[in-house]
């Protein structure tokens, strides 16, 4: 029989982790014995299988993951066109440091209390998700272009290669692994903080409302369900996105017909 | 029309790497500059190409539209050969006819693949190739065969002489017989 490759055996460790850490949730939940504090994955797994029956079930998925999913969206065609705006006009990087920086550093639930008094509860999630993007995405653009390839410019220059050409060929290649990791990061971000938007508004038809609503009867097992499936569409979206976006920038680098 | 160099002189900090150079390109010619390791050749290359700027002296005569093939490739690499070349001709400009290029300068196997997966010697040729197609007037080589082997020098050496006939070329080099290959005696000039 042949050996499982040092591959197959991380995966087979970390399945088996995963048991032990189930097993061990199981057992803590068996001892506590009580529905309210902690249940069994048994019992979420059931959930799981019946939570679709809930009534709203599959629109409020849809509320939350299209406001998610726009207030990322938003975040990263602003975050990059500012660290182009900021790139091109020095002057621009020094006006938007103070937001910048106010963004990056006020806490994810303050903006959240600011905004209840802004804005309507229904487009929380879309701007809180907006916020969490957009200074990494500039802040990584931006030291993207700032570490342009001083020789690829000349190059550019003598040739007389046109603006779209020279986006195509030099800059996109260039910050390709710049906004990668950006959106790697973030889009994991902005699905926590439009969930954590969405709990303290509690905008009708999402899923944080679901989530509070859980927290408010008690119900444990709805309330770890509805977890599982946040996180679950959260790590899919993540995974669909950053494959696209990959598509979308990789494609300038595949081979051409002679 | 003649480039026309008149006393050049660039120093970076307390270096004086240019002095009151003077010296004339004449035009349509292939021309080339030699010289020990930092007397200034790629100094006065690059204010020519126009990315220093000169402390003292004027230039005149240099044309709008030139090529270069630098010291280092500068190519695009994680496009293919083809793309390198097609990234500074005019849109339309046929593949085939790169392609054909490409081959001419004895670069065989898949020109499509990118050229990160060129060896050294692959991508120079991708770049003097680049040089030779592109609109231009004037071409700028700084030690365009280095890293090449005799063969393969000697091929991409006839390649470009025969491509670039009538265009004023300046080409920096160390290797004597390189330099006697490319330019008639009166057309070398030793800084």
């Amino acid at each position: 029989m042949e050996k499982p490759s040092s591959l197959q055996m991380l995966w087979l460790k970390k399945v088996g982790a995963i048991f032990l850490a189930l097993t061990f949730w199981q057992i803590a939940a068996m001892k506590i014995h009580s529905r309210i504090l902690l249940v069994t994955p048994i019992a979420v797994l059931k959930r799981l299988c019946t939570i679709w029956q809930v009534e709203n079930f599959f629109s409020s998925i849809w509320f939350t993951f299209y406001h998610i999913a726009g207030g990322f969206l938003l975040g990263l065609i602003l975050g990059i066109l500012l660290a182009f705006l900021a790139h091109k006009i020095p002057v621009l990087e020094i006006l938007f440091w103070p937001w910048m920086v106010t963004i990056k550093s006020v806490p994810v639930a303050s903006f959240i209390v600011i905004c209840l008094v802004w804005l309507s509860v229904n487009n929380l999630s879309i701007f809180i998700s907006f916020l969490i993007v957009l200074p990494v995405i500039y802040q990584n653009i931006l030291t993207g272009l700032k570490s342009g390839n001083r020789e690829m410019k000349e190059m550019a220059q003598i040739f007389r290669v046109s603006p779209f050409r020279k986006l195509k060929y030099i800059i996109i290649p260039h910050l390709r692994p710049y906004l990668l990791s950006a959106c790697t990061v973030t889009a994991g971000m902005a699905w926590k903080a439009g969930v954590a938007a969405e709990i303290i508004g509690t905008p009708s038809g999402s899923m944080g409302k679901m989530l509070f609503l859980a927290k408010t009867y008690l119900a444990t097992d709805d309330l770890l369900a509805w977890t599982v499936i946040i996180v679950a569409i959260s790590v899919i979206s993540e995974k669909v996105f950053l494959y696209v976006l990959k598509k979308l920038l990789g494609e300038s680098k595949r081979r051409d017909a002679a | 029309m003649n480039i026309k160099i008149r006393n050049l002189s660039k120093a970076f900090g307390e270096k004086q790497v240019l002095q009151n150079l003077s010296l004339e390109f004449a035009s349509g010619k292939c021309h080339v500059i030699m010289g020990p390791s930092g007397c200034g050749k790629t100094t006065l290359l690059r204010i020519l190409m126009g990315f220093e700027k000169q402390d003292a002296g004027t230039i005149e005569g240099l044309p709008v539209h030139k090529s270069a093939v630098f010291q280092e490739d500068r190519l695009c690499e994680d496009f293919s050969a083809v793309e390198n070349v097609a990234m500074v001709l005019k849109k339309g400009f046929p593949r085939s006819e790169i392609a054909e290029n490409l081959r001419a300068i004895g670069l065989d196997g898949d020109l499509n693949q990118p050229v990160s997966e060129y060896s050294g010697g692959m991508k120079r040729r991708v770049a003097i190739v680049r040089a030779v197609l592109a609109e231009a007037d004037l071409i700028f080589l700084d030690e365009p065969f280095k890293g090449l082997d005799t063969d393969t020098r000697d091929l991409a050496l006839q390649y470009f002489l025969s491509h670039t006939k009538g265009k004023t070329s300046i080409v920096v080099t160390h290797d004597e017989k390189e330099a006697r290959m490319l330019a008639a005696a009166e057309h070398i000039t030793h800084l």
